[in-house]
């Protein structure tokens, strides 16, 4: 309590009105909320400039440019339904994306997220039209299957000392083998409402857009773990770990424990990207997304994150994401051959790879 | 005379075939400082690594103020008041020096338990400023670790060390990479240190260092302390012959 105020004490008063020459209570209570409020949101801005310069401006370059090049590619770019649909296509590889990241930057990796997608959204799915669990109960399915799967991850790449490229090819196999295995490969349309409604978004009369619930499930997730990474041990043993992982055992740092939690927060993710996926879709199979796991990581690197661990920042991920969804988005509307669109996800992955190894080599010249 | 800090009786270890500590035996005073000497590959890493838990010893046994204990990982170590400088430091190269210093045992802020409490960054930059001063150095503590000297590392592995409040510090080259200007504040503060009551293991290659600050020096051959002598009353010089005599000796039989 008393530490919370005590760094802003030097801070000039925002707002001093009349908030304070009363001794009533109300008005302290007040004064005090203000002073904290602008002090979280001061210090909040101080790491937001510091993060933004860590992402460095490239990338910003870069997705300026791409913007400018597709408005005259095609004149149905600049519009607010092509840019909501760019929003929408972000959805479900930006919630594995995010996931993602907080294991690479652990210095591990995950193949097993399009298949623990499909997994889950096929489970939960399943549970909502074959119980009466209802929806508490689907969400609680596809969370489980994720975390359960992210877990497995975890074990064997921490206790087991598996390579994380194996381990999650092998999951990645296996879910989705499991999945097919339990569903006899078949679709499964969802009737619950509320499950119909999350999938559609809600605008009034007097707007000419649309707010989607599946975009702001995305933006909600990159809030709250760009929250939780500077404020938390998570964040702060994610980057230890990634950067030199004795260090951080000898540190005292339950390296193992960790790799739980990193790999089971991913797992859980890509699970909750499953659900969303099937909202939006208002069905799910053990077929879908496939190949995601490509488009996840291209974000990831092209975002910034080192595959070597240690290095790597939510901020940068979501750029990559908006970057790989205006890339492939902007592809179809000018009439691109829709086959393109791996190759070009494919090409974006090489080349930010060369580009990190670019950058990596020209610093440690210097 | 003052009490014996840390004691090693017969300690052995081998990695598969190869004995690298064949039967060490010493003894620490509270407050003293032991330097231990050998050639490249002697096993005196391994030595200190065995006392800081990251190796099991095979036989032997470790006491402190009298009590043998038993050490299964790098914190049971820590609970028992040892601390250690790797010799390759063991720092974090992505995160920054305050990071570092206090990797392992952050403070926090807010409530006393995990959802409402978090990282304390203005405390932990404020102290690891403070404590990388009494080490003599004003770097930045936002400076990433992976971009500072050979020197500044060290300093940073140092003042890691000293924020954990060790009695018993054991320090793998320290100076390796240190000018003199640095060495002779390293030295310093090995000397602050033992007024405060540390206890010290020191391994060095840099033998006109170990001798400022050492009581006892100790010399390391084949997995054995060979030799062992009192630096108080003796010159450089004749410590040197001494020396370099019994680790050329320990060269001849080896080629026998
Ligand atoms: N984990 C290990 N596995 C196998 N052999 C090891 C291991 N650690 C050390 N050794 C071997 O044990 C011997 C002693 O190594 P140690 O690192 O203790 O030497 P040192 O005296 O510290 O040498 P230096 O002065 O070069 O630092 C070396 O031959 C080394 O190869
Ligand atoms: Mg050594």
């Amino acid at each position: 309590m008393s530490d919370l105020d005590e760094p802003s004490a030097s801070e000039p008063e925002p707002g001093k009105e009349h908030s304070t020459n009363a001794s009533s209570w109300q008005g302290e209570c007040l004064a005090w909320l203000r002073k904290t409020i602008s002090d979280i949101g001061q210090r909040s801005f101080a790491r937001l400039r510091k993060t933004i310069s860590d992402v460095g401006p490239g990338l910003f370059i870069i997705l300026a440019v791409e913007i400018v090049v597709f408005r005259f590619l095609s004149p149905y770019f600049f519009t607010v339904s092509n840019f909501l649909s760019i929003g929408r296509r972000m959805v479900t590889t930006g919630i594995m994306a995010a996931g993602e990241t907080i294991v690479i930057i652990a210095g591990g990796f995950d193949l097993s997220v399009g298949s623990v997608a499909a997994a889950a959204g096929t489970g939960a799915a399943y549970v909502l039209e074959n119980t009466g669990a209802g929806m508490p109960g689907g969400v609680a399915t596809a969370l489980a299957i994720g975390l359960l799967v992210g877990l497995v991850n975890g074990a064997v790449t921490g206790y087991g000392r598996i390579n994380p490229l194996i381990t999650t090819l092998g999951t990645l196999a296996i879910v989705r083998g499991i999945a097919f295995l339990m569903t006899n490969n078949r679709q499964i349309d969802v009737k619950n409402p509320i499950f119909k409604q999350l999938g559609r978004g809600f605008t009034r009369e007097n707007w000419d857009f649309v707010i989607y619930y599946d975009v702001l499930f995305l933006i909600g997730v990159f809030l709250v773990f760009g929250f939780i990474i500077p404020r938390y041990r998570f964040g702060r043993y994610m980057y230890a770990i990634g950067s030199n992982e004795r260090a951080a055992s000898l540190a005292g740092v339950q390296v193992n424990r960790w790799k739980l939690v990193f790999f089971g927060v991913c797992g859980m993710l890509a699970g909750f990207a499953g659900l969303v996926n099937s909202f939006k879709l208002v069905t799910a199979a053990p077929s879908y997304n496939q190949g995601d796991e490509l488009e996840v990581i291209t974000a990831v690197i092209l975002g910034g994150a080192s595959l070597l661990g240690g290095r790597g920042r939510l901020l940068g991920t979501f750029l990559g994401l908006l970057f790989l969804a205006i890339l492939l988005n902007g592809l179809v509307i000018s009439g691109v051959d829709s086959f393109y669109q791996r190759i070009a996800t494919g090409s974006a992955l090489i080349l930010a790879v060369l580009f990190d190894e670019w950058r990596r080599s020209r610093i440690s010249r210097h | 005379m003052a009490e014996i800090a840390l004691e090693l009786v017969d300690i052995e270890k081998s990695f598969g075939p190869l004995e690298v500590l064949t039967g060490v035996s010493l003894s620490v005073p509270e407050a003293g400082c032991y330097g231990l000497v050998g050639d490249n590959g002697a096993g005196k890493s391994t030595l200190l690594k065995i006392l800081s838990g990251v190796y099991p010893r095979d036989a032997g046994e470790i006491r402190i103020m009298g009590k043998p204990v038993d050490f299964h990982s790098a914190i049971d170590a820590r609970f028992s008041g040892i601390e250690m400088i790797y010799q390759d430091l063991a720092l974090a190269g992505e995160l920054d020096a305050a990071s570092n210093i206090f990797l392992g045992r952050e403070h926090y802020r807010g409530s006393k338990y995990p959802p409402f409490r978090w990282l304390d960054h203005k405390r932990m930059h404020a102290e690891a400023a403070k404590v990388l001063e009494s080490v003599g150095s004003r770097l930045s503590t936002d400076r990433q670790v992976k971009w500072l000297s050979g020197g500044e590392r060290q300093l940073v592995a140092v003042a890691r060390a000293l924020e954990f409040d060790p009695r018993i510090l054991l320090m793998d080259e320290p100076t390796a990479a240190l000018s003199i200007e640095k060495v002779n504040e390293v030295t310093r503060l090995i000397s602050r240190l033992k007024d405060r009551g540390v206890s010290m293991i020191l391994v060095s290659h840099r033998f006109t260092d170990l001798i400022q600050v050492a009581d006892t020096i100790g010399v390391l051959v084949h997995g054995r302390i060979v030799d062992e002598f009192e630096v108080v009353g003796q010159s450089t010089d004749e410590m040197t012959t001494r020396i370099v005599r019994l680790m050329g000796e320990a060269d001849a039989g080896a080629l026998k």
